[in-house]
């Protein structure tokens, strides 16, 4: 360790102002407070007595994204074995194959969206800031297994440099910038990352599909259930195995790479909140917000809408990528409210409007994405509003006193 | 003051009476030419439906002269009313003109229908359909072989679907599976069927889905259907004879 | 001399109206989808606006002041719907995909702009010369704008193929966000420009 140090010290000065390699020091910058805090220390009072800045921040998002990586992984190459009936069912071939598919995503991922943030930085002379590391990671989790590569370094760069840079680079973002190239993917290659046949990888080659496999996932099911039928029933009864809670709890089943396992999440979650970097306010209330709206939606007479709105909120939670949303991307610090009871209100209109989205909007059978980006742009609105209600009732109390 | 109010008065009155003499010289110097134009966009979607090539390999268009004379020589334009189903023969032109407005056949009362004449004899038949999808109305034309089963082409001419996903119901792969599809079979009439994913090998009345837009596809099976039914009234009597 | 290639040549970049004043967007987005409709669409606005310009600037001296704007109004709504009238006869495909957008042309701000703020304090020469101006400066940018939304999205220009047979058109150009983000990026990209040349 001793030794890494002098050797970054050392060559600290050529990469400093005057050095010779003077435009790449946000490289330098970058890996030498990766590896060592930084020598910054803030000056003057009042103090955070924490070795908290953004980088372990950062690093502690990475840390409680590895369940949902390597169970996304197993899962993948899990699908993958039991559809295309590969007879393979261990542990290691499934992690072999699920590697093989998801590694390659991630990877380009890194790279290109690595490339901008490399690039902006030497131009703006600004430090490579790391929650690149995080949006690098998160995006590709919210992909199907089956995306084109090209489309991901598209997706990435235009999350990147739309989502994040030419709003003046992190922490300046009005939107998540993992969820603004998802949305971009999207819109622009819907085939892709819409519909039945892009949850699961089938093998180029396959000789016979299981039987009964359609591909759907459980909210497309649910989605299709004409009014007075069982929605539950049709859930059990379809696809393969049957989306039972419980299946959708642990997540073996198609969707999106780090999306299923909803116990992976709350893995996640309580790293998140065990660290103090997720706002448990947000992810609370959204919960809330989940269940307020999937109740109410109950109410409605079973027989003149259709069955999805009689869904019950506990399979609301473990469907699609609620979990996966609420945990990792509502909560990200920037696009978010900030103040705490922004971040309720904020965290509650989020849950409210996915199972909104979800039920009744015939077009988009997810509103995890929808529902965070619109959040995110009115997180500034319910922070000054909560602001001003502050200052309505310190201005009232005012009053109080001085008349009394 | 009162000299002011009148200048203006007349200044305003000018300018208007100059205004609507230029708009009306024009909207009536043109109006012959724009009806020729939107009969031509009409005749061009059944001459579609037929299977007549109405772009060239240049991809020119076919003069109104050519289209005229497909029509003048084989398509008859015919209305049948839609609760009885016997062919109007002199339909009252102010209900068509009204009924022309309605963007369904639901709301109508006459229903038009061209037919293809060979020698005298008709041997295709064509009729307009329009529905809901998932965001807007989609229009377009069936054309039905002479056995008033066989499907010889479908087009959907006008929508508002997302482009990529529902937008695919104006692409020719999806509009060329429809033909040679039967509706009639077995003295019974069979659902034509846009279906989610693919359809199954050799069925002889679904067709493959537009990926991720299931809902547009439900939308075209309502309405074609739908349609098919309101003409199955007349079309029960020819295959009857 | 310099002063007519100003009024002619100014709207192109320095202000241009729709990425310096930001008018006219709405039909920016709207009718961009491909090269055909956005060329149709230029042509008729170029009609209007340089007809709207030199008619209201013969008539600014006996225009009372009172009732300039629905003068203005009057001569512009005219010469909209004596252009979407042509449009109807003439090119019947493209008038029904460019549908109500021609007809908004009268509230379209830039040729009310341009005849408010230039035509009622100039004689006919120039103020033709400035509505052209603008028009080019509006088709500058609604041309780009269209070029680059049907080749990302369709693959095609003007229709013809310029994409090899594999591609996968964009979607998102298609649609009206994608044009709006396109539109800011070349403000982006002119701003910067713009400034690097103050900066020289």
């Amino acid at each position: 360790m001793k030794f890494i140090l002098d050797m970054h010290d050392k060559v600290r000065p050529l990469f400093e102002r005057g050095g010779k390699f003077e435009r790449l020091y946000p490289l330098f910058e970058a890996q030498d407070t990766f590896a060592f805090t930084p020598a910054e220390v803030t000056h003057g009072a009042p103090h955070v007595r924490d070795a908290l800045d953004i980088k372990r921040t950062m690093i502690t998002v990475v840390l409680a994204l590895i369940p949902v990586v390597l169970f996304g992984m197993w899962n993948v190459g899990h699908q993958y074995n039991v559809v295309n009936q590969t007879g393979a069912t261990d542990f290691i071939a499934n992690m072999f194959r699920g590697a093989l598919i998801v590694m390659p995503i991630i990877l380009t991922s890194y790279v290109v969206g690595g490339l901008w943030e490399v690039a902006f930085a030497i131009v703006r002379k600004h430090p490579i800031n790391e929650g690149f590391l995080v949006s690098g990671l998160l995006f590709p989790l919210t992909l199907p297994p089956t995306i084109p590569l090209w489309q991901v370094a598209l997706g990435i760069s235009f999350g990147i440099v739309i989502g994040k840079e030419i709003f003046g680079g992190t922490g300046f973002n009005v939107l998540n910038p993992a969820l603004t190239a998802r949305a971009f993917l999207f819109f622009a290659y819907p085939v892709q990352i819409t519909g039945d046949t892009v949850w699961t990888k089938i093998a180029a080659d396959s000789t016979g599909l299981i039987e009964g496999f359609t591909g759907a996932t459980p909210l497309a099911v649910a989605a299709l259930v004409p009014a007075g039928a069982s929605v539950l029933d049709a859930l059990h009864g379809s696809d393969y195995a049957g989306f039972t809670w419980l299946r959708m709890f642990i997540g073996t089943m198609g969707g999106s790479i780090g999306e299923t396992s909803a116990l992976g999440c709350l893995i996640g979650a309580a790293i998140l909140i065990g660290f103090g970097v997720g706002s448990w306010r947000i992810m609370v209330g959204s919960v809330i917000g989940l269940i307020l709206m999937s109740s109410l939606l109950n109410l409605l007479p079973a027989d003149n809408y259709k069955a999805f709105t009689q869904l019950p909120f506990w399979y609301h939670m473990v469907m699609g990528s609620f979990a996966f949303g609420t945990v990792y991307m509502a909560t990200d610090p920037v696009s978010a409210a900030a103040s705490n009871r922004g971040k309720w209100i904020y965290g509650g209109l989020i849950g409210a409007l996915i199972v909104l989205i979800r039920v009744t909007n015939p077009a988009y059978p997810e509103g995890v994405m929808l529902a965070i980006l619109f959040m995110n742009v009115m997180a500034p609105l319910i922070d000054h509003m909560v602001v001003q209600s502050h200052i309505r009732q310190r201005k009232a109390h005012l009053r109080k006193f001085r008349h009394a | 003051m009162r000299k002011d109010d009148i200048r203006v008065i007349t200044f305003a009155t000018i300018i208007c009476v100059v205004c609507s003499l230029v708009l009306s010289a024009t909207a009536t110097i043109l109006k012959e030419r724009q009806d020729i134009a939107v009969e031509l966009d009409r005749q061009m979607n059944v001459l579609k439906a037929f299977g007549v090539a109405v772009v060239d390999e240049n991809g020119r268009k076919l003069t109104k002269e050519a289209v005229d004379r497909f029509f003048t020589e084989n398509i008859s334009e015919v209305f049948i009313d839609k609760a009885t189903g016997d062919i109007v023969a002199d339909p009252d032109p102010n209900v068509l003109k009204r009924e022309a407005k309605e963007r369904t056949h639901e709301s109508r009362t006459l229903l038009p229908l061209y037919v293809w004449k060979e020698g005298g004899e008709a041997i295709k038949y064509a009729f307009p359909t329009s529905g809901m999808g998932l965001w807007s109305i989609i229009h377009g034309y069936v054309a039905l072989d002479r056995d008033l089963s066989t499907i010889i082409g479908v087009t959907f001419y006008k929508h508002g679907e997302t482009p990529g996903l529902g937008g695919e119901v104006s692409a020719d792969w999806f509009q060329d599976q429809f033909s040679g599809k039967i509706i009639f079979d077995a003295g019974d009439l069979v659902r034509l069927e846009v279906v989610k994913g693919a359809a199954p090998e050799g069925s002889t009345h679904q067709v493959d889905g537009m990926s991720g837009a299931t809902m547009t596809g439900n939308g075209i099976n309502q309405f074609i259907n739908r349609d098919i039914a309101f003409y199955e009234k007349y079309f029960s009597r020819i295959r009857g004879t | 001399m310099a002063k007519t290639k100003d009024i002619l040549l100014d709207p192109l970049s320095d202000n241009n109206p729709i990425t310096i004043q930001i008018l006219g967007i709405c039909s920016a987005l709207a009718v961009t989808v491909k090269m055909e409709t956005s060329a149709v669409m230029c042509i008729a606005l170029t009609a209007v606006l340089t007809l709207s310009n030199f008619i209201m600037s013969l008539l600014r001296k006996v225009t009372p002041g009172r009732i300039r704007m629905i003068v203005e109004m009057a001569v512009i709504a005219s010469l909209v719907i004596v252009a979407d009238q042509f449009l109807r006869a003439f090119l019947f495909d493209i008038s029904r995909q460019l549908s109500v957008f021609v007809g908004l042309i009268i509230t379209n701000c830039i040729v009310m702009g341009r005849a408010e703020a230039f035509a009622m304090q100039n004689p006919p020469l120039p103020s033709l010369l400035d509505g052209f101006g603008n028009a080019m400066g509006y088709s500058a940018v609604l041309l780009t704008v269209a070029s680059i939304r049907e080749i990302l999205g369709s693959g095609t220009w003007f229709g013809y193929a310029l994409m090899p047979s594999g591609y996968m058109g964009n979607g998102l150009a298609l649609l009206a966000p994608g044009a709006f983000i396109i539109i800011g990026l070349i403000i982006w990209a002119q701003r910067t420009i713009i400034k690097k040349f103050e900066v020289d």
